[in-house]
């Protein structure tokens, strides 16, 4: 794999397949980040991690244990197995290495771990990479991709709470909204390659 | 055993002239041949005179001292009668008396074997009519003893079966019915204990899963299908019912495990059983909604890692009975399903002008295009979201006026 393919495949990825704003994979942490104690920034590196991780040993477990075994149609089971495992080991993990970020992110440190983004990431890694690399690399720049928009999320909702809106749009309606512009902003970027 | 032999019984007269016994025999057949023709005389092929003597000459000439009856025996019968007794007379005389002693001798033997073997013979049948008696009598005996033993243990047995069986079908009649109503009272104890429902609290769960604490639309969760999964509403309506599936069966489920399953292993736990059910529910729809299932492609995998079900399982099922569990999962199911089909059909409307794939602005009009377009998905969301909250507010409103 060339530097040319890995840049063409980060670009796609990051910016004009962005899995949240594209996708709509992970919405769910997306919409939970906030400023409020780098919450974004924790979640978002974890999240690297995990995918990354996670779209490797899936794609491991899915071509070289349940293809050779005939068994492709338990990959769901197979992979929610190892994702529960994945969870409980780094729950334990945050707790005992990162207590700020245990107490940081609280209640919502199994929604880091057990998301449609972690998941559907490896999924769509596991039937679309024909290789290891590929797969890593796929993981690795979704992840940066939903980093990258939390960012930008987290900083317009930082604006937000100082902004008035309507009643009826306080908290997540206006969120939505705000998330709709940056997709609509990110849809800009379709289409967008470097190789043919 | 007698140690002589026949030929010393019988002394044999020694005859110079003639060589062996083979001789003596032609002569006979000689003497037999000869005369037949003078006795019968009407024999046209045997009475051949010129013929004959020339034949005969041979053995006439060599037996040398027996020409001279030949030549007389021609003349007349009488003639040929003396020479035949003359010549055949010694010789039947020594085989005569050859066989007299033979027979004597085979007769001596014969009798002596008779008389043993009858001896034998008798003594057998004796000795067999004997035992043959008395194993006819004891048979007799033992099987008229036997009849006697049957008929009576017979009877006896059929008393003593007769008896056993009415007593066992009296007690499996008795023991059927009090296990029957054994197992009746179980069953009722264990369905009061799973499913046994207050219908207020019933209802309440219920309107709690459906409007009140709508998981979708209140707690804003599972917000991936809501915004991946609603572009059109056919879309938003199967993967809401296939959750609300998912949900019924999973919690249920977990309800029935909650006294086995672990505190720490909760979450594990309800994760593998949602995924169990979400696997279930793909090959049904890849059997029976293949265009459906085409239509949602990765999302209906993703409803494995819903936070709406997860959350209704560890919050819920753990700690409600299995009947709770099922309004529950029904409840919030539908709930779910709700939201989908609110924000799908709003995408579909403005995004393609049409509902459930009928046009309803006339032909391709479509209000706004965006709304098909995956930022259209939080655009309706929001919206949705929005009008959830103005009623709540106004709800709260009227309430505290």
């Amino acid at each position: 794999m060339t530097v040319m393919q890995v840049l063409s495949l980060a670009l796609t990825v990051i910016l004009a397949e962005n899995i949240v704003l594209t996708g709509s994979l992970g919405a769910g942490p997306f919409l939970r980040t906030t400023g409020e104690g780098r919450i974004w920034l924790w979640t978002g590196l974890l999240m690297t991690g995990i995918m990354t991780l996670f779209s490797v040993l899936s794609w491991l477990m899915g071509h070289m244990l349940l293809t050779p075994l005939g068994l492709e149609r338990l990959l769901l089971l197979a992979d929610i197995l190892l994702l529960g495992l994945l969870g409980l080991g780094m729950q334990f993990g945050i707790k005992k290495l990162l207590p700020g970020a245990y107490q940081v992110l609280g209640k919502w440190l199994p929604l880091v771990t057990v998301n449609s983004a972690v998941l559907g990431v490896a999924l769509l890694s596991g039937e679309g990479c024909p290789d290891l690399r590929t797969a890593a690399l796929y993981g690795l720049f979704s992840a940066l991709g939903f980093l990258l928009v939390s960012a930008l999320f987290a900083s317009v909702r930082e604006r937000l709470r100082f902004s008035k809106c309507p009643k009826a749009f306080e908290g997540y309606p206006i969120a939505l909204v705000t998330a709709a512009l940056l997709a609509m902003a990110f849809m800009g970027f379709s289409g967008l390659k470097i190789l043919p | 055993m007698d140690e002589k032999r026949p030929e010393d019984l019988l002394p044999i007269p020694e005859e110079p002239d003639l060589g062996g016994g083979a001789h003596r025999e032609e002569e006979v057949w000689d003497f037999l041949r000869e005369d037949l023709p003078e006795e019968g005389g009407a024999d046209a092929s045997r009475a051949d005179p010129p013929t004959r003597p020339e034949g005969e000459e041979p053995t006439r000439q060599r037996e040398g001292g027996a020409k001279k009856g030949r030549r007389e025996r021609t003349a007349s019968a009488s003639d040929g009668w003396q020479a035949f007794c003359s010549k055949a007379g010694p010789l039947i005389k020594e085989w005569g008396g050859k066989a007299w002693a033979g027979l004597k001798i085979a007769g001596r033997y014969l009798a002596l074997f008779l008389a043993f073997a009858g001896a034998k013979l008798w003594q057998f049948l004796k000795f067999a009519g004997r035992k043959t008696w008395q194993f006819l009598k004891f048979a007799g005996r033992k099987s008229w003893q036997f009849l006697k033993f049957a008929g009576r243990n017979i009877r006896r047995f059929l008393l003593f079966a007769g008896a056993k069986i009415r007593q066992f079908l009296k007690f499996a009649g008795r023991n059927i019915w009090r296990f029957l109503k054994f197992l009746g009272r179980h069953l009722r104890a264990w369905a009061i204990a799973n499913f046994a429902l207050e219908p207020a609290k019933a209802l309440g769960v219920l309107l709690d899963g459906l409007v009140l604490k709508n998981p979708a639309l209140v707690l804003l969760m599972g917000v991936c299908a809501l915004l991946g999964a609603t572009s059109t509403l056919r879309g938003a309506l199967g993967l809401g019912l296939t959750a609300t599936a998912v949900l019924l069966c999973a919690e249920m489920t977990l309800a029935f495990l909650r006294s086995i399953v672990p505190e720490r292993l909760r979450v594990l736990c309800s994760l593998v059983v949602t995924a169990l059910f979400v696997t279930l529910a793909d090959w049904g729809l890849e059997v029976w909604q293949r265009e459906l299932w085409q239509q949602l492609g990765i999302f209906v995998p993703l409803l494995a890692v819903n936070w709406i079900i997860l959350t209704r399982l560890n919050e819920f099922s753990c700690r409600h009975i299995p009947g709770y569990a099922a309004v529950d999962g029904l409840g919030t199911g539908l709930g779910f399903t709700l939201a989908l089909c609110l924000v799908g059909s709003i995408r579909e409307i403005l995004g393609t002008g049409a509902l459930w794939g009928v046009p309803l602005f006339g032909g391709e009009t479509a209000p706004a295009p965006g709304f098909a377009a995956p930022y259209g998905g939080f655009l309706a969301l929001a919206f949705v979201l929005a009008g959830a909250q103005l009623v709540k507010n106004l709800a709260e409103r009227r309430g505290r006026a």
